[in-house]
């Protein structure tokens, strides 16, 4: 071993030991990129799921496009493809103009409006006006509004979609449950009652 | 399909963050086959992904997903980070921005929450030995190994509590990060404890090997008088995660770290 890498050793392990400190202070920066975080709920973690954070929009706080490239790409395959029905996650009117732009003037394809974060609802009388339907992500509203304005909420939206006549989706786990049970859960049951009464398509 | 189609379906939903182009023009393909001879079409619908951030890869390989146990220790990462590693996450979007210490995070709707404990910051090895100018990665590795571990034993050596006097069984192999039973007493005899400065004649080669049997005997004693074992697996996990976040990021240097406890309090590096 030569001297030189002796010193590099050295500097190697400064620098490392700067780093520590700093870690170990937990500031913030812009440079970060790693989180470490321990289990509280138990479960399996699958390919392509969502994350998102309990009680934050994190749309907004990355300032991403609600229409990234892929997409764009996906809309023009649909377009070639015939397909009727495209949703998309919205967080307010121009969010759908940029998308009918970009489809252009195809009168069978129909855009409805992908309801997730609470941004959306507050938009949510102009996100009705310019899209052909509205689709609710229930499970995921919930964790972003309090469990018992939620359902004040849905029945709000549907009420509005009713008086503008225009179709509305309820997107939820209903009987997620016979996946390994042969009869579905009550609340399931109830569930689908709720939306047959109400009549959501 | 088929039967999906006799028993009454009409309409089809796609998200088109699970497939890719080829994979739902052959589903669509598919329905129009079975469609041929029917009156009516069905009504197909199109999810498109969004901007939410969704994970990208999940441990080694390309395994689909992973199991999650309470108070397991989990590392997400940016997608682009070339870092791989059986409790892995990695994310398409930067998300450690928006994240502070205590937030949780749930992944597919609270089928599984996590709790952020720290936010730090990934770096590739091979720039450290750019920016100082040498090549070979191990040789730098196996000297901060070294380096560690020594001023670990020397801080231990030192320390009025710590003593090699008494002799165990047990042996801790730090390839496989378990405490084994040894049956040969005469490896982990007292006092084989030598300093590695004392012995100036031999090779730097020589020395390190000589050090490596020093430790292990060291290892044995601190963790069968301070750590208990169930203790010990825990804190292994929170060194590892936390060793791999800083600039080395190497799992070798990291099995090497033990955690001494004194009576009341803990002392750790």
């Amino acid at each position: 071993m030569k001297s030189t890498d002796d010193d590099n050793y050295m500097v190697y392990h400064r620098k490392r030991q700067k780093i520590k400190s700093s870690i170990s202070s937990y500031n913030q920066k812009s440079t970060d990129n790693m989180l470490l975080c321990e289990v509280n709920h138990a479960g399996s973690i699958h390919l392509h799921r969502k994350v998102f954070l309990l009680g934050k929009e994190v749309v907004t706080e990355i300032d991403s496009k609600t229409i990234g490239v892929k997409d764009i790409v996906d809309l023009s395959h649909s377009i070639k493809l015939g397909v009727n029905i495209i949703t998309v996650l919205v967080n307010n009117a121009n969010n759908i103009e940029e998308l009918k732009e970009l489809a252009g003037d195809f009168e069978n394809l129909k855009i409805f409006a992908r309801i997730e974060t609470s941004e959306a609802i507050y938009n949510f009388d102009s996100i009705l006006e310019m899209s052909d339907g509205i689709v609710i992500q229930h499970g995921l509203l919930s964790t972003k509004i309090p469990h018992e304005d939620l359902c004040l909420i849905e029945m709000y939206m549907i009420e509005k979609c009713k008086l503008k006549e225009k179709p509305i989706l309820l997107q939820t786990y209903i009987l997620k449950s016979m996946i390994n049970r042969k009869m579905p859960l009550t609340t399931e049951i109830s569930n689908l009652d709720s939306a047959v009464i109400y009549r959501i398509k | 399909m088929n039967n999906l189609v006799n028993s009454g379906i009409n309409s089809f939903r796609v998200n088109c963050s699970y497939f890719h182009y080829k994979e739902y023009k052959k589903l669509l393909e598919d329905l129009e086959l079975i469609y041929q001879n029917k009156h009516d079409k069905p009504t197909v619908i199109f999810d498109l992904k969004g901007p939410i951030p969704r994970i990208s890869k999940v441990g080694i390989g390309k395994s689909n997903y992973i199991d999650v146990k309470k108070h397991q220790l989990i590392k997400i990462v940016h997608e682009n980070s070339k870092i791989e590693d059986s409790d892995i996450i990695h994310v398409d979007k930067k998300i450690a921005q928006c994240v502070k210490v205590g937030d949780k995070i749930l992944i597919d709707s609270s089928q599984c929450i996590l709790k952020v404990i720290s936010i730090g910051r990934y770096k590739k090895r091979n720039s450290i030995n750019k920016k100082l100018g040498v090549r070979s990665t191990e040789k730098i590795n196996s000297q901060a190994n070294y380096n560690d571990t020594l001023d670990l034993i020397d801080e231990f050596y030192n320390n009025d509590e710590g003593s090699f006097a008494n002799s165990s069984k047990l042996f801790f192999d730090p390839k496989s990060l378990e405490i084994i039973e040894e049956k040969d007493e005469d490896n982990l005899e007292s006092g084989v404890y030598h300093h590695l400065d004392d012995n100036v004649d031999l090779s730097l080669e020589e020395r390190l090997k000589q050090k490596e049997t020093n430790m292990r005997k060291a290892y044995q004693n601190i963790i069968k008088k301070h750590i208990s074992y169930s203790e010990y697996d825990k804190i292994n996990q929170v060194e590892r995660l936390n060793a791999s976040m800083s600039e080395e990021s190497h799992a070798s240097t990291c099995k090497l770290y033990v955690y001494i406890k004194s009576n009341n309090s803990e002392k750790y590096r």
